[in-house]
């Protein structure tokens, strides 16, 4: 039984946004399928997260598979994203039950299936939210990492008096 | 309040900041200076007791800027869309 | 003649006694108790005093609506003020008082104003308290708030800890009483997700207060229910939106609570049902607001609910059938009744055949005209059919006037209540969407048989129609009579509703005896919330450090270990200035901007904004966002660049670096970052989606550092890597390089200054912002490198005549800062057109300009306003004010920009800078806002 709030290493992440038309090009080119919905699509070692309209977040197993899509520049807007992120894992039976204290989305099984994502707030601080393993793994601006970090801590103490 | 993001889904109001009337349009540019239009574009705002189109900008999701079709008076949201949609 | 406890019966715990205190007397009482049934099972009656004429109150109701027993519930820091003892909790140690009383609750010295009366008649205060004026401020007010108000605030800050929860779903039952059960579970056994709320500790409802059994145990069996007691849904938003409050700990001595007191929850529901009940009216009659008169159901409710026996000897006044159950429930708790007064001329089966069970006399056709006695009942005045008058001994007159629907929730999305005559009451009218009503709240089952009588009029009279804000009926006539009879204006006038019980038991009263009957006048507009709440609940966790996040940089931890001062700029903290040995903040000050501008000194600049620009049509969206040009901008290159607001103001300004043909880095000030990033969206998304181009933020993926001073191309020399060419041929002013650190990380250098220095701008991966101030520090070393915070920042760029946020403050044009030269006639741009009215290319408009005290000394701050000297010290004569003032260690003398009407024409003049709000008045020249290397030649070697 491990924590429910644990704050994960650095990861490395990319930012792609397609140019105009290059949306389904660009999947082509990365042999994926890339989500037009606010899903998440595993494929070979790499996952693509949706990001808002012809924008993805890249992350893969190996973290150096990612300089491969710099050299897409023609297609797409790239940028290195990792640094200025950090992540947390909410993770166990009380998981929903303290995201419920910070985010104002519905984050149920039947509303929020094991290959969503979104993007919203926890707390007044921004947010990406998706499923890794038996929890959620929420992104926030470096910056906010302390803060965040504050507010999940409290939100998971609450959350020990059953609503 | 809460508005339906084409991309995001129902959200609550805190994740969006309004712009305004969505009905105006910036004129085209003939290189002259200030004109009436420009001012109507910039100052000028009809104050309707009814169905009106107005900027949202979802910032704390997708950063897309959305059309909101809404009653001004019985706040009835009664479309959303985006206002640039992608090829 | 006074309450007791029945020996058997009731839903307490008698197995829990517990001990408390009222007004500093020990009692007994049990688990389950109220403070109202603890104290009246312990043959309390009297609880308070009213608002404004101090007569003595006792418990009228079982609920929310109770607007007389009103006490201070706890001690100390956690004392909470017009706690309504019907709905409060007992629990062991417990400490409660009443209020607005002094010295004690049974002789109260304020009574008196209940003999001043009639000068205390409604809207007194708007004819009184006038003369002198000069009195007002100094004498009225004070007196008057000492003599009004209930409970007294602790003052303290609140010890308890809230939380606030987002819940989602499909059906949100609120109420948990008969109905409000079936239609929880009807919606479960359908399927979908529901909650169903009550504001009591358990569910049952009115039914419990009459005392039947409700059978509630085939709800545990559905997992897809979740029933929340003690939750209180307090308002109806738009969207589906409901708020709610549920009370964790408020039932518990504080060393048994544990975790939050309150949670606030956010209610995100697809469809309501409203199954509130409905809520007692009282009769009106003279002295009808002394303690013993008593709402019939709640009588029930004491004796059912808690076994307690209200009084001895009951009169029944009623107009409807319901009412006559009242009726068994007293005969069976023991309670004599000493007479049923049926205000109908032809009383009822249901009447007669309960009255007749228990050998009670019924009078029909008769009212209560007055209720004898003063600090309690002792009898009853009635008017017979025949008009005769008699009295009848009693310590408790229960009334019933009929039953109003708690509609509340129905009306705060402006929804109006009507008025349904057949049941003389106001039942929802239209709903918010998604909501309908069920039960008692939507008029089903009550008032059955009813004819309204809203009011027993007698001589002499004092009759009440709000209790808690002794709003009589002489008052709504006195209204009337000076043209206040709408609703809404006799509610202002009189103050009818306006107290923490929001009229619950007196509106529909009142509209009824008003001129005109119900069906005229509609109800008042109800808002949220139904039931006070607490603003803690509302906070949650947002309060004090937690009140708003805190954004830190890459190198905080760095500034921190080295004794920095921080100073927020907007969420972020940034260091201020690295005292040391004893400094204050002007010594460290002079010490950073001397050590930069005589060898070298780092800045975190992390916080500035960035964005990363990239696409085919890239350099066309610069054009069109920024008021210069950009076509021919090496890569390689950086440009300042200032941007517009389509009304022709400057919005913000910032450095533009071109990476590649498509690629550009767009810095913006640290207060505008994301506002930008929402004007490029607008421009882009909106007004040019013809523009193929994406942004990134990209502000937080590399942590950035100024290293500015003539030796900074030393320092710099030693941090990068062998390859590295940093001469000026190879990196020139305003030149940008991908490099590698000597420790083998990636940077970019920028070679920009805001200092005015030969100077630096070197960005690494965030991962080794913690890192990059130390290797810096290493490599300056040998030339004695400072680190300097904002202060130092501050006055070296007033120094340098820089706009900042104080000039760039959305009122300022390029003219006007001397930008005037960046706005291109070449091509169309945001805010191009409108830039060039006539009226903001006035050169008498208020123009940058450099000022220094006359006499070297006096000191110059930001807001003082400029006259010419001799002029009057007025407003017809302003010249303009002062944006940013400064000590300046590198002139010796305090240096200040300001926007002076006119502008730089003006170079020469003496001008009076008047700050009479601090008492400045000084004289000073007007010089060329950049005192400090006006050539520049510092920034280009």
């Amino acid at each position: 039984m491990g924590e429910a709030v644990v704050a994960l290493a650095g990861r490395r992440l990319v930012s792609l946004l397609a140019f105009r038309g290059c949306d389904a090009a660009l999947g082509q080119a990365l042999g994926v399928a890339l989500p037009v919905l606010a899903r998440v699509v595993d494929f070979g070692g790499m996952r693509y997260l949706w990001a808002g309209p012809g924008a993805w977040l890249a992350m893969a197993d190996d973290p150096a598979r990612l300089d491969a899509l710099f050299a897409i520049d023609a297609m797409a807007a790239v940028s290195e994203q990792g640094d200025g992120r950090c992540l947390f894992f909410v993770n166990g039976p009380q998981a929903r039950e303290i995201l419920a204290r910070l985010l104002p989305i519905d984050l149920s099984e039947s509303a929020f299936g094991p290959d969503f994502v979104a993007i919203s707030q926890a707390g007044h601080v921004g947010v990406m939210v998706w499923r890794e393993g038996d929890g959620f793994i929420l992104a926030c601006y470096r910056s906010f990492a302390g803060s965040l970090h504050h507010a999940l801590n409290e939100a998971a103490r609450a959350a020990n008096f059953p609503i | 309040m809460r508005l339906q993001c084409p991309h995001c889904g129902p959200r609550g109001l805190a994740e969006f900041t309004y712009h305004g009337d969505a009905t105006v349009q910036r004129p085209v540019d003939r290189g002259a200076g200030s004109s009436a239009a420009w001012a109507d574009y910039v100052y000028l705002r009809d104050n309707k007791a009814g169905v009106h189109q107005e900027y949202w900008y979802h910032q704390a999701g997708c950063h897309a800027w959305l059309v909101v079709t809404r009653h001004m008076r019985s706040h009835e949201v009664m479309a959303v869309r985006a206002a640039m949609v992608r090829a | 003649m006074s309450g007791r406890r029945l020996a058997t019966g009731g839903l307490i715990d008698r197995a829990r006694p517990v001990d408390f205190s009222f007004d500093g007397k020990a009692y007994q009482g049990f688990a389950g108790d109220t403070l109202a049934s603890a104290l009246l099972a312990n043959g309390v009656r009297l609880f308070g005093r009213s608002f404004k004429y101090h007569r003595p109150r006792g418990v009228l109701s079982d609920g929310v609506e109770e607007p007389n027993a009103l006490v201070e519930w706890r001690d100390g820091a956690r004392r909470e003020a017009n706690t309504r003892a019907t709905v409060a909790e007992i629990f062991p140690g417990l400490a409660a008082r009443s209020q607005n009383r002094f010295p004690s609750l049974k002789f109260d010295l304020l009574s008196v104003n209940n003999a001043l009366a009639p000068l205390f008649a409604a809207g007194f205060y708007y004819k009184t308290f006038m003369w002198p004026a000069s009195f007002w401020e100094r004498v009225y007010e004070p007196l008057i708030r000492r003599a009004a108000g209930l409970g007294r605030n602790a003052g303290l800050a609140d010890p308890d800890a809230y939380e606030a929860v987002n819940l989602f779903c499909d059906v949100l039952v609120i109420g948990g009483g008969k109905a409000g059960i079936a239609e929880a579970m009807a919606a479960a056994r359908a399927g979908g997700r529901v909650l169903l709320c009550d504001e009591r500790a358990g569910l049952g409802g009115q039914a419990l207060s009459d005392g039947e059994a409700v059978d509630n145990g085939a709800l545990a069996a559905l997992p897809n229910l979740r029933i929340m007691n003690r939750t209180t849904v307090f308002g109806v938003y738009d969207g589906g939106v409901y708020g709610a409050v549920t009370r964790l700990t408020d039932h518990l001595p504080v060393h048994e609570a544990a975790g939050p007191r309150q949670r606030y929850c956010r209610i995100m529901a697809t469809r309501a049902v409203l199954a509130s009940g409905a809520i007692e009216r009282p009769m009106v009659f003279a002295h009808n607001d002394r303690p013993g008169v008593m709402l019939a159901g709640a009588v029930r409710a004491y004796i059912h609910r808690y076994a307690v026996a209200p009084g001895a000897r009951a009169v029944l006044f009623l107009n409807h059938d319901e009412a006559a159950r009242t009726i068994p429930s007293m005969a069976g708790a023991g309670m004599a009744i000493a007479a049923v007064v049926d205000g109908r001329a032809a009383s009822g089966a249901a009447v007669h055949d309960a009255a007749k069970a228990v050998g009670a006399p019924v009078f029909a056709g008769a009212a209560v005209t007055r209720a004898l006695g003063r600090m309690g009942v002792t009898g009853a005045e009635i008017r017979g059919a025949d008009g005769g008058m008699f009295r009848v001994a009693c310590d408790i007159i229960a009334v019933s006037g009929g039953w109003n629907p708690a509609l509340h929730l129905t009306s705060h999305l402006d929804g109006k209540p009507v008025w349904d005559d057949k049941i003389a009451a106001f039942i929802p009218g239209s709903l918010p969407p998604g909501m309908v009503v069920a039960g008692a709240a939507a008029g089903a089952g009550i008032n059955e048989g009813i004819i309204p009588l809203w009011h027993v009029p007698s001589r002499p009279e004092t009759s009440f129609v709000d209790f808690q804000n002794d709003v009589t009926v002489k008052d709504l006539t006195l209204a009337q009579q000076e043209g206040f009879g709408a609703t809404e204006h006799v509610k202002r006038y009189t103050t009818l509703g306006m107290a923490t019980d929001q009229g619950k038991t007196g509106n529909v009263n009142a509209l009824g005896i008003m001129a005109g009957g119900c069906a005229m006048m509609g109800t008042t507009r109800f808002r949220p919330p139904y039931t006070p709440v607490a603003i803690g609940a509302l906070a949650g966790a947002h309060r004090g450090m937690r009140f708003r996040p805190v954004r830190l940089t890459p190198t905080h931890g760095w500034a921190e270990a080295q004794g920095a001062m921080f100073t927020d700029a907007g969420l972020w903290k940034r260091a201020q200035y690295f005292p040391q040995g004893g400094e204050d903040w002007r010594e460290a000050m002079v010490r950073e901007v001397s050590a930069v501008r005589q060898s070298v000194g780092i800045c975190d600049v992390t916080t500035l904004g960035k964005i990363d620009i990239q696409g085919p049509d890239a350099v066309a969206f610069l054009e069109f966002v920024y008021a210069n040009g950009w076509r021919n901008l090496a890569v390689g290159r950086a440009r300042y660049g200032l941007m517009l607001r389509e009304d022709g103001f400057v919005m913000d300004d910032g450095t533009c670096a071109r990476l590649g043909e498509w690629h550009f880095l767009m810095t913006t000030t640290t207060a505008n970052a994301a506002r930008v990033m929402q004007h490029l969206e607008f421009c882009h998304q909106v007004l040019r989606s013809d523009l193929d181009v994406r942004f990134a933020s990209v502000t937080e993926a590399w942590a950035q550092v100024a290293l500015a001073g003539p030796r900074a191309r030393d320092v710099l020399a030693r941090l990068v890597d062998d390859d590295a060419d940093v001469s000026n041929e190879a990196l020139p002013y305003m030149g940008v390089r991908a490099v590698r650190l000597r420790q083998g990380v990636p940077a970019r250098v920028f070679r920009l200054s805001f200092s005015g220095e030969l100077a630096y701008e070197i960005a690494v991966p965030a991962r080794f912002g913690a890192d990059l101030p130390a290797w810096l520090m290493a490599s300056g070393a040998d030339f004695g490198i400072t680190p300097y915070g904002t202060e130092a920042l501050g006055v070296m760029r007033i120094e340098k005549g820089h706009p900042a946020g104080a000039e760039l403050n959305g009122q300022t044009t390029a003219h006007d800062l001397g930008l005037g030269r960046l706005l291109s006639k070449a091509k169309d741009y945001v805010g191009r057109a409108m830039s060039q009215r006539p009226a903001l290319c006035d050169p008498a408009r208020p123009g940058l300009v450099g000022l220094q005290p006359l006499d070297g000394v006096s000191p110059l701050r930001a807001g003082s306003h400029m006259l010419r000297p001799g002029a009057p010290a007025n407003a017809a004569h302003d010249e303009g004010y002062v944006t940013s003032a400064a000590f300046s260690p590198t002139l010796g003398h305090p240096i200040a920009l300001a926007l002076l009407a006119g502008g730089v024409a003006r170079q020469g003049e003496t001008i009076r800078v008047y700050d009479p709000v601090r008492d400045g008045d000084a004289l000073a020249l007007v010089v060329n806002p950049v005192f400090y290397d006006p050539t520049g030649s510092r920034l280009r070697g």
